[in-house]
């Protein structure tokens, strides 16, 4: 069945190729990210790129007709997000029943404009991405499994700033871009073949109940143990702070004026990007063993960059692609730097046992790397305590590191 | 530290890890890829060594040209004294044959 299955995909891949121009690599991040639970994708882009018509051709393609787009531009009232109450029900027997939005009920979710959503509303959807359910009138709907796809182009007048943890519950921000000239050619005669109907000509590719099959199929695959070890070491890599920004009243660059880190990536970050950034990519890396028999190390760096723009805050802001893309580079340095140093290696022997040469080397090593530090400290605190080293020698005592 | 997998990461990633360790001391060795390989010129002569790049020095490289200017002008002379026998042993062919018929 998974290559029936995986088939499909790669039909509904090449349905929204045959009527949408985009980066090859960017719609199949988009396609790896329908194949799990609860799938949510934010497309950003200048008005008139297309971010409407994609979100609309990934939805009919697994959902047909039967999906719910809300509007931000429009006015949206709590009963079409939420629920309404029926009033037969409340005059006749006094009983409050809510009748729920045909947005809650449906698997298909659309959010058009989401930057214009206003705050009521995207407090609502907030707490069915983060509870998967709704209240209205003291009833509760639970949500089950669902897709939704977002956009907005974020520069738009009679924006709302929406709080970062309502984007950080987008798996990926995927960023679109005007045509190249040439691409406008190819949009022309895609216009053309389809009687400028590219959303009406998307047939329904894959059902709700493939898509759910898909998605348990994709759970149960496995990822290997090293490429879980490199996401766990991204993150925490772009999360940490020696000075603990997300505690400071300070925040960088002001907080590491003569931090011994200056040069690494944490300065380069305001606010790391939450746990949610490691399952993403996990859930994704899982996709692309289902779709592609394989995931590298490389891969997960490719996937990086779309799972980043909208949880993460840089000091210095001048393209954030761009400038993701430049951490991503120290990021490959700096994995390379490890595999040099043997720290693994090193950190493998201290726990099994304590060696006054290896800690010494190891020392050396957190000078220049955070993330080894904070292991390093884990195993003072222990040696501490049986009397191996003195408090005074530890790393933790000479770089001031607190682990909470 | 206590998880069990992070530990299972670290061993594995150590398994793979080139590393000898004495008592205090932790050593490697960067193995030099043998992509493009250098060897010199007698090195590959006598030692029979193989590589993708073969080094001659200049004296090597004289001393290489007057050897096969010498083997070329010991060519020359050995073809010329080759025509002076091979035109030698047909007229004697020949006279052997006359001999032979006028008796």
């Amino acid at each position: 069945m998974s290559k029936y299955y995986r088939n499909l995909v790669k039909k509904l891949e090449e349905e929204i190729k045959s009527r949408f121009i985009c980066n090859d690599k960017v719609l199949r991040i988009i396609i790896l990210n329908q194949l799990h639970t609860r799938a949510t994708t934010l497309f950003r882009a200048p008005r008139g790129s297309g971010k409407s018509t994609l979100m609309l051709l990934l939805l009919k393609g697994i959902y047909g007709s039967d999906f719910v787009v809300i509007s931000g531009a429009s006015e949206v009232k709590r009963g079409e997000v939420l629920g309404r109450l029926h009033l037969p029900s409340l005059e006749k027997e006094g009983v409050e029943r809510v009748v729920w939005a045909a947005f809650v009920k449906a698997e298909g979710k659309g959010l058009d404009e989401v930057n214009r959503l206003n705050p009521y509303t995207t407090a609502n959807i907030y707490h069915m991405l983060q509870f998967g359910e709704v209240w209205a009138y003291g009833h509760r709907y639970r949500v089950e499994d669902y897709t939704l796809i977002a956009n907005e182009n974020p520069h738009d007048p009679t924006t709302f700033i929406h709080p970062p943890p309502f984007y950080d519950r987008f798996d990926i921000c995927v960023y679109l871009r005007p045509l190249t000239l040439s691409e406008k050619f190819a949009l022309q005669e895609i216009l053309e073949k389809h009687r400028g109907e590219l959303v009406e000509s998307m047939p329904q590719v894959l059902s709700p109940e493939d898509l759910k099959e898909i998605r348990k199929e994709v759970e149960e695959i496995e990822v290997d143990l090293e490429i879980r070890g490199l996401i766990n070491t991204i993150v925490r890599d772009l999360q940490v702070c020696i000075r603990n920004r997300d505690l400071a009243e300070l925040k960088p660059l002001a907080l590491c004026e003569g931090c011994h880190f200056i040069r690494d990536i944490c300065s380069k970050i305001k606010e790391g990007p939450s746990e949610r950034a490691g399952i993403v990519l996990t859930q994704l890396a899982k996709a692309k063993i289902w779709l592609e028999g394989s995931c590298t190390k490389d891969d997960i760096y490719d996937m990086l960059l779309w799972i980043l723009p909208h949880r993460i805050t840089l000091t210095k802001v001048k393209n954030i692609i761009s400038d993701l893309k430049e951490i991503i580079e120290m990021e490959k340095v700096k994995m390379r730097d490890r595999e040099s140093r043997r720290q693994w290696y090193i950190l493998n022997e201290l726990i099994k046992g304590f060696n006054r040469g290896l800690y010494n080397k190891a020392k050396e090593i957190a000078l220049e790397d955070l993330v080894f530090a904070e292991e390093l400290v884990h195993l003072e605190e222990k040696w501490i305590a049986e009397g191996l080293i003195k408090p005074e020698e530890s790393i933790k005592y000479n770089l001031g590191i607190e682990l909470m | 530290m206590s998880s069990n997998s992070f530990i299972k990461y670290l061993k594995s990633v150590a398994e793979k890890t080139d590393v000898i360790v004495e008592k205090n001391h932790i050593k490697w060795f960067n193995v030099e890829k043998t992509g493009r390989r250098v060897i010199g010129f007698l090195d590959m002569y006598y030692f029979d060594e193989k590589g993708d790049y073969i080094i001659l020095n200049k004296s090597t490289a004289y001393d290489l040209k007057e050897r096969l200017e010498f083997l070329e002008k010991s060519v020359a002379k050995y073809r010329k004294w080759l025509k002076i026998l091979s035109l030698t042993c047909v007229f004697m062919l020949i006279t052997i044959v006359l001999i032979l018929v006028l008796r």
